[in-house]
């Protein structure tokens, strides 16, 4: 009984150093994420111009648009 | 055992860092002046109230606080406050000619720290870009903002003026 619980503390040991191995970006280190090239919509106004048209055709309106890179700053 | 499992767990987790918190006297901060071929030491402005801004060229609310900065700081000056303030900016882009090129777009008067290596967001733990922070002039952080939007100006201001006053800051 000893021994399995040994085994279970380990495994959860184990566990917990994995979700350590994931740092997260410092707001200083985003500059990349902010490149327009890691936008969703490199060209803005293309894109507003095909919602336009996919949204005249769909007779619907909304839920398209997403803000930003990945900076986390706009 | 199972108590000292959990102290043992409890390490693996990293402690959240805080930012510099209102009431610490500022860390030592001085760098290369952007630009320019001389050190800005934060320690020479003691007497004067700072505006320390962190930015990048690449953080969007960057690109409208700079020259709204620099025009507040303009505005200041000519309202009689010449020598008892002063704004400087510390750059974190990694690649110092991208904030040079910035600068030429977006032309600011006051001093501009570079820091590629981001050695003083780390000692400030600046939580978002920008951060901003305001200093008395015992050099202690009397109040600090994260992110900027124009409408906030009016608040940067009015706290800036009240600490060069030597009024608190609520």
């Amino acid at each position: 009984m000893k021994q399995i619980t040994r085994l279970v503390l380990s495994a959860l040991t184990i566990c917990l150093c994995s979700a350590c191995s994931t740092t997260p970006l410092k707001p200083w280190e985003r500059g990349h994420l902010a490149e327009p090239t890691m936008s969703w919509e490199p060209d803005p106004l293309a894109s507003q111009l095909d919602s336009h048209v996919y949204f005249s055709k769909e007779a619907s309106t909304g839920g398209a648009s997403v803000g930003g890179g990945g900076c986390g700053c706009n | 055992m199972i108590r000292s499992w959990l102290g043992g767990a409890l390490l693996l987790f990293p402690i959240a860092a805080q930012a510099v918190e209102i009431g610490q006297v500022a860390p030592e901060t001085q760098g290369p002046r952007l630009l320019y071929d001389h050190t800005i030491d934060l320690k020479e402005l003691r007497g004067k109230t700072v505006l320390l801004d962190f930015w990048a060229s690449w953080c969007g609310p960057c690109k409208q606080s700079l020259p709204m900065l620099d025009e507040m700081r303009s505005d200041l000056v000519a309202a009689g406050y010449p020598d008892m303030f002063e704004i400087i900016a510390v750059n974190l882009d990694e690649d110092p000619e991208a904030a040079k090129k910035f600068l030429q777009r977006y032309p600011v008067s006051y001093p501009v720290i570079s820091d590629p290596a981001a050695e003083l967001a780390v000692l400030y733990k600046i939580p978002t870009m920008p951060t901003t922070f305001i200093i008395d002039r015992e050099g202690v952080v009397v109040w600090r903002h994260e992110g900027f939007r124009p409408a906030e100006l009016s608040d940067i201001r009015r706290r800036l003026v009240q600490t060069m006053n030597g009024e608190a800051t609520p």
